[in-house]
């Protein structure tokens, strides 16, 4: 018979296995070197250890009497010894387990044990239970002594360390697995976006783009068409994570796709077609909320169709306004829906922003909205001011409003800027018969920053000539100052001219009547009234202006 | 503006306008007119093909010339009109009273 271990053989045996169990890595190898070493250490029959099953809480169970590749025996939640010890987090040691209530006999029977003495112990990290372990039938003795039962507490104790570590290894790898893979579907998602910046013509793109996560619902997209176009625009898919993700690729690809289409179509036109695609692929009940921007460089327009998107704003002057665009629903949700889209003359502005709400729905740690007044107050100051770095000025008040945010939502903002050169918005001179020459070219250079057509910049150009020629021939009879105003806005273009001589007001202005016979007298009024869709005379004393509008045709 | 008056071989009468005809240029056109009324030939043809911009104090003289004609019975044409010229005849409306022609010898050949 074999001689009982010597409590100095135990004491190195515990040391060896506490160096072995800190160079292990594989859970597999630690458990059958933790089993070995424990049945020696302990010198029994059989030792086995019990860990928790995730989602059951069964108690799965490796002991030295398994076969290589046998799966793992089940211990039903609270059933058994160990699962009492498991429980209860202390240990218990029986002469007899097989005679004791808590006693789980199918087990041993499953395993060909007849069990007499077992001393079980709880796997503890303080107060939280990792599992058990049970040495069963000592080779010496009728019952574990309590030596036996200290210097497996010691043992279960080294386990456990070992068991965090792993565990702990294990969930950084799961992690970096994790982190890995979103680093890498923000990767791809990147890739269907162009740069943050570009320059088309005179148009010059920039975009913030912040996802709230590493893939987000949330797309800007410009392309370069044919015949001196530009389509721009943002998206925000509903929902988030990786089915908005997938949307947005969808989305993004889809438009990039049909975009060579937009340079012929009216820009109405090009949207329901996209709508009705995307009806076909997306899944009942998502939507894209889309803003569409159709830049004609050569008419110097710009077409927007809002689609469950905000309105773009447009920097008029020393402040910022909605462009005032009829909205459609958002893309997906209805295939035979005409969508309706509106034009404004370019020139209004030199600087046009689309933006997804993300950004004005930003809050801050207090729970605060950005768009409840810092939104407003930092696109004042940068109107106001005329701050140059538009887009950075608001990134750089937006990222301090948003720093210690626990939560925010996508946030796009897409700034497009017309770099065309601007005409002097003021021409003074002596208005003469031989110098309004002067104040037609000033005209003419307005009437083709705005994108009018060679017909209609002739007539432009004809109507304020018949104007200066009434100012030199009526108001001074000769000679006399004379200021031009030029200015454009979203609907299209306006001179004021303003004179010292006799003036007169709109009720003077005689109605102009459709001739039988061509006459001599008011054939400019009646020119003057049909070129223009406004006209508007003001007579003061020493200062009268007239002001004329020619609107951009939508 | 520079402008040209000339005799066609059958005795009508050719005014060329080149360049901007406008306020500036009106006192001229309108004496170089009289001179027409005066002379009252059969016809006469304002040939606007190098006229690059022509306003309404130019195309009263022109209406002067229409009335003097409806009174004496003779004819007249404008010929050549193009580009933001002939925009401009356009929207004063005198095509619906005064004949135009591509050239002036089409107005020549349709005046004889």
């Amino acid at each position: 018979m074999e001689e009982p271990i010597s409590t100095e053989k135990r004491q190195q045996l515990l040391i060896n296995v506490a160096r072995d169990l800190s160079r292990t890595e594989n859970v597999e190898q630690l458990l059958d070197q933790i089993l070995e070493c424990s049945r020696e250490v302990m010198d029994c029959e059989v030792c086995s250890i019990l860990l928790p099953e995730f989602g059951t809480g069964d108690l799965l169970i490796r002991s030295t009497k398994d076969e290589p590749g046998q799966e793992a025996i089940r211990v039903p939640k609270g059933k058994g010894i160990a699962g009492y010890v498991y429980e209860n987090k202390i240990p218990v040691n029986l002469e007899d387990a097989k005679t004791d209530p808590r006693h789980f006999a199918e087990v041993g029977s499953e395993i060909g044990l007849i069990t007499r003495n077992m001393l079980t112990i709880p796997l503890l990290d303080g107060e939280r239970c990792l599992g058990a372990m049970q040495a069963i039938n000592s080779k010496h003795r009728e019952k574990f002594a309590e030596p036996d039962e200290e210097i497996f507490e010691t043992f279960g104790a080294l386990i456990a360390v070992t068991l965090i570590r792993l565990e702990s290894q294990q969930k950084s790898i799961r992690e970096a697995e994790v982190r890995q893979q979103l680093e890498l579907a923000h990767e791809i998602q990147a890739s269907f976006l162009p740069p943050m910046e570009a320059k088309i013509g005179h148009i010059k793109l920039s975009a913030l783009y912040e996802p709230a996560a590493e893939t987000g619902g949330d797309f800007f997209f410009w392309h370069e068409l044919d015949d001196k176009k530009v389509l721009l625009g943002i998206g925000d898919v509903c929902g988030k994570g990786f089915p908005a993700a997938l949307d947005m690729a969808r989305g993004t690809t889809l438009i990039a796709s049909l975009s060579h289409r937009a340079s012929r179509f009216p820009l109405h036109e090009w949207v329901t077609e996209v709508n009705g695609r995307l009806c076909d692929v997306m899944s009942s009940g998502r939507f894209i909320a889309c803003a569409f921007l159709l830049i004609d460089l050569k008419k110097r327009i710009v077409s927007v169709c809002l689609c469950g998107a905000l309105p773009p704003k447009v920097l008029l002057g020393d402040h910022w306004e909605d462009v005032p665009v009829t909205p459609n629903p958002p893309l997906g949700i209805s295939c035979s829906f005409g969508y309706k889209a509106e034009t404004f003359s370019l020139a209004a502005s030199r600087s046009w922003m689309v933006l997804s709400d993300g950004i004005l729905e930003t809050q801050n740690e207090k729970g605060e909205y950005f768009e409840e007044g810092p939104f407003d107050e930092v696109m004042a100051a940068i109107a106001a001011n005329g701050d140059p770095d538009i887009l950075g000025t608001l990134t750089r008040v937006w990222k301090e409003f948003s720093k210690n945010a626990t939560y925010q939502d996508d946030t796009t903002v897409l700034l497009f800027e017309d770099e065309f050169p601007r005409p002097a918005p003021i021409f003074d001179f002596t208005c003469s018969p031989e110098s309004i020459v002067k104040g037609r070219e000033f005209v003419e250079e307005w009437a083709k920053f705005c994108g009018m057509d060679e017909e209609t910049v002739g007539m432009v150009v004809l109507g304020c000539d018949e104007l200066l020629t009434n100012v030199s021939k009526h108001a001074y009879c000769g000679n006399g100052p004379v200021r031009i105003h030029a200015s454009a806005d979203l609907d299209g273009l306006e001179f004021r001219i303003e004179h010292a001589g006799a003036g007169i007001a709109n009720e003077d202005v005689p109605e102009v009547k459709v001739k039988t016979e061509p006459t001599v007298g008011k054939m400019g009024m009646g020119v003057i009234h049909t070129i223009f869709d406004e006209v508007d005379y003001q007579k003061g004393e020493g200062a009268s202006s007239v002001t004329v509008t020619k609107r951009v045709e939508r | 503006m520079n402008l040209t008056k000339r005799q066609a071989d059958n005795g009508g009468a050719i005014i060329e306008l080149e360049g901007d005809a406008d306020l500036a240029a009106a006192p001229v056109f309108q004496e170089a007119v009289e001179g027409v009324i005066a002379d009252n030939p059969p016809f006469l043809v304002i040939d606007f093909s190098k006229s690059t911009f022509v306003n309404t104090p130019i195309w009263a003289v022109v209406v002067q010339y229409y009335q003097h004609t409806t009174k004496e019975n003779t004819g007249m044409a404008v010929s050549g009109l193009q580009g933001r010229v002939a925009a401009s005849f356009g929207v004063v409306r005198l095509g619906e009273f005064i004949s135009t022609y591509d050239t002036t010898d089409e107005a020549v050949a349709a005046l004889s």
